[in-house]
């Protein structure tokens, strides 16, 4: 099945959640919207990527994301000591919800970085659509019956 | 506390997707000590449902709500409205609840989210355990503040069995602790070994089922 | 001596004579074929034959039954009692039957929890609700009041009383060590006659357990019977080591059956060396024999081990 009847004249969109400390870049501010080549990205800044909580994930996904990267600080860099690690858990415990609901756990996603560019942010995203790709757009959205 | 988790999703969904609205209520104490059924899984459990149904082929609207307590009648109350407007409740507060709304909102549909089933202790993050099998006739007095009725697996009141493990854990279950085996220590530590040589009749069971209990100082 | 009872076994035990049991296990079906055919193996080689009771929570035909259809065969029984499966009301009411029977010796156990009934090939039955009602030392003390007091757990009496030899469970190296021994006293406190250990293979470790025991003055009035299990190879030895709470094997043990030729030969030399170093033991009353799913090598041992033919009871 070629990809393109997965994505009929759309292209994936990704949110990326991202640790305050991922971006070095301060001028983006909280939330900021990106479309490059064949994605489209909606970062949202959290002041620890631990404040991210499965309920916010699951609602992304739910209103039609077809996928969630979160770049979280290595282990050593949290400023928290344990919130890059608590995230992780999290982020495996969400995984495992998708695939007990007949969902794609590569809708999730988790990288561990620290100080990147806009771009690189928008490469993390690209890797991620890349991995959703195969299982197309988000049944959630709007218009699809299933 | 009272100590429940998550039903598997497919019983859920199986209960669920008869209907066109359901009303999905959490409860702030006991299931949220436990992270069962509190507000922060009523707003994880609610997408994960719509999406699940929704790949299933069927449309069914959740809204949510979460009470202080379900076993109190007066926060029971607070849903009415809402109920009015689903025909069906999902509760994932524990079995007193579900029976709670069952009971004030029937003939609505009261079906549980979750399996009650232990009165727990948080030992430390994310890893709770049974201490108390509410049985009526405790006795942490004469068994150095361990439980053998919750935590041995055959409720021995003359115990160890043979079954001691030589790490000390259970043989039933290897990752518990024999309790008779820490009563026993504990009892050396404090010079009371000699007061487990006494024998314990045999228990008297009848206060801890079908109890219906009236405090007549306290009716109105 | 005034019996108690007056069963093969007590009389046996009160004459002084070094008492063997051996262990019939129930069929995992209904045909009474399968009791007589193990009966006709060891007719005549022990003085009595314990008959386990679901054992690991395994469905077998009841040890009541089976022992009934021992006592048929010219056998006498040892019916094993557990607790997980049955409340003191259905206990007491089997108590009465079984004597009425013919039974005359129990052995009170707690029982292996029901999730111990799936492993291996069996789906047991791990979902039972299980009773505990009482436990083995409650049980003892019920037993004895209906012997001695015919009187029940609840106070009611029974007419006339119902004398059984009373059996029980000991395990001397279980963990908290330092216990066993009260718990033995407990037993015996309770009304134990007899004490079944569970199998032993350290002897010297065991040997204390017994001299502790002596010191109490608990050989005086119980009589302890070392459990022996016919080792059939390195393998079973060292799972029981490492599995079986209660059971230490010596390391020499293990790499002698693993450097034996034939593994078999070799564990029937360790049984026999086993029962006579048991029976040089001072407090020991007898021995009880097991030789999972293989009672046929029973006879040929006990009669290897100088124990036959049994002493005629007069």
């Amino acid at each position: 099945m070629s990809d393109k009847s997965q994505w009929p004249g759309q292209n994936p969109e990704v949110v990326v959640l991202y640790c305050q400390h991922g971006l070095r870049d301060e001028a983006k501010g909280s939330a900021w919207y990106q479309e490059s080549i064949g994605l489209s990205v909606r970062a949202i800044m959290m002041p620890c990527s631990s404040k991210i909580e499965v309920s916010y994930i699951l609602k992304m996904l739910e209103s039609g994301a077809d996928a969630v990267e979160v770049v979280a600080c290595p282990e050593k860099s949290c400023k928290y000591l344990v919130g890059s690690l608590r995230t992780e858990k999290r982020i495996e415990y969400v995984r495992g919800l998708l695939e007990k609901i007949g969902y794609a756990p590569e809708r999730v996603g988790i990288s561990r970085k620290l100080s990147q560019s806009p771009e690189q942010l928008i490469d993390l995203a690209r890797a991620r659509a890349d991995a959703v790709r195969p299982f197309g757009v988000n049944p959630m959205k709007k218009g699809e019956s299933h | 506390m009272i100590f429940a988790e998550w039903k598997p999703l497919d019983e859920l969904i199986d209960k669920l997707k008869t209907h066109k609205k359901v009303l999905l209520v959490g409860c702030a104490t006991c299931v949220a000590e436990c992270a069962a059924g509190g507000e922060k899984e009523v707003e994880t459990l609610a997408p994960l449902l719509r999406m699940a149904l929704k790949k299933q082929g069927y449309s069914l609207e959740i809204v949510t709500a979460t009470l202080e307590k379900q076993c109190e009648w007066e926060f029971v109350e607070q849903l009415a409205q809402q109920v009015a407007e689903v025909d069906a409740i999902m509760s994932i507060a524990c079995g007193i609840g579900v029976q709670a709304l069952a009971e004030r909102f029937d003939p609505m549909a009261v079906y549980p989210g979750v399996n009650t089933s232990a009165l727990t202790i948080r030992e430390e993050a994310g890893l709770w355990a049974a201490r108390c099998a509410a049985c009526g006739d405790c006795i942490l007095g004469e068994t150095f503040g361990y439980c053998p009725i919750a935590r041995c697996a055959k409720s021995l009141l003359n115990g160890p069995c043979g079954g001691t493990r030589k790490n000390g854990k259970c043989e039933v279950n290897e990752e518990v602790d024999c309790v008779w085996n820490l009563i026993v220590e504990r009892a050396d530590e404090r010079g009371r070994l000699e007061s487990l040589s006494k024998f314990k009749k045999a228990k008297d069971w009848s206060n801890s089922r079908q109890k219906r209990v009236i405090r007549e100082e306290l009716r109105q | 001596m005034k019996m108690l009872v007056g069963s093969n076994l007590e009389r046996r035990l009160a004459a002084g004579d070094f008492a063997v049991t051996a262990e019939v296990g129930p069929p995992r079906g209904p045909d009474p074929a399968d009791v007589k055919k193990k009966a006709g193996i060891l007719r005549g080689v022990a003085d009595a034959y314990n008959v386990t009771d679901n054992q690991t929570a395994v469905v077998r035909m009841s040890s009541i039954a089976a022992s009934k259809i021992l006592l048929q065969e010219g056998l006498e029984p040892v019916m094993q009692i557990v607790c997980r499966d049955r409340n003191r009301i259905a206990i007491q009411s089997d108590l009465l039957g079984a004597w009425a029977l013919g039974i005359r010796n129990v052995l009170c156990l707690s029982g292996d929890h029901q999730s111990a009934g799936a492993g291996g090939k069996l789906k047991g039955h791990p979902g039972a609700k299980n009773v505990y009602d009482i436990d083995s030392i409650q049980l003892i003390s019920v037993i004895k009041g209906l012997r001695d007091g015919a009187v029940q757990e609840g106070g009611d009496s029974i007419s006339p009383a119902a004398p059984f030899f009373i059996g029980a469970a000991w395990t001397p190296l279980g963990p908290p060590e330092k216990f066993r021994i009260i718990r033995l006293a407990k037993k015996i406190n309770a009304g134990a006659n007899f004490i079944q250990t569970q199998a032993v293979y350290d002897i010297k470790r065991f040997a204390e357990a017994v001299r502790r025991a002596e010191d109490m003055g608990l050989t005086d009035r119980a009589a302890i019977l070392p459990g022996i299990i016919v080792p059939r190879s390195a393998g079973m030895l060292k799972y029981m080591n490492a599995n079986v709470p209660g059971i230490e094997v010596p390391e020499e043990m293990i790499r002698r059956m693993k450097d034996a030729s034939d593994p078999r030969v070799e564990g029937i030399e360790i049984t026999l060396e086993l029962i006579d170093a048991v029976k040089n033991l001072s407090g020991i009353k007898g021995v009880h024999l097991q030789a999972i799913e293989a009672e046929e090598l029973l006879p040929d041992i006990i009669r290897s081990a100088g124990l036959l033919p049994r002493p005629r009871i007069y």
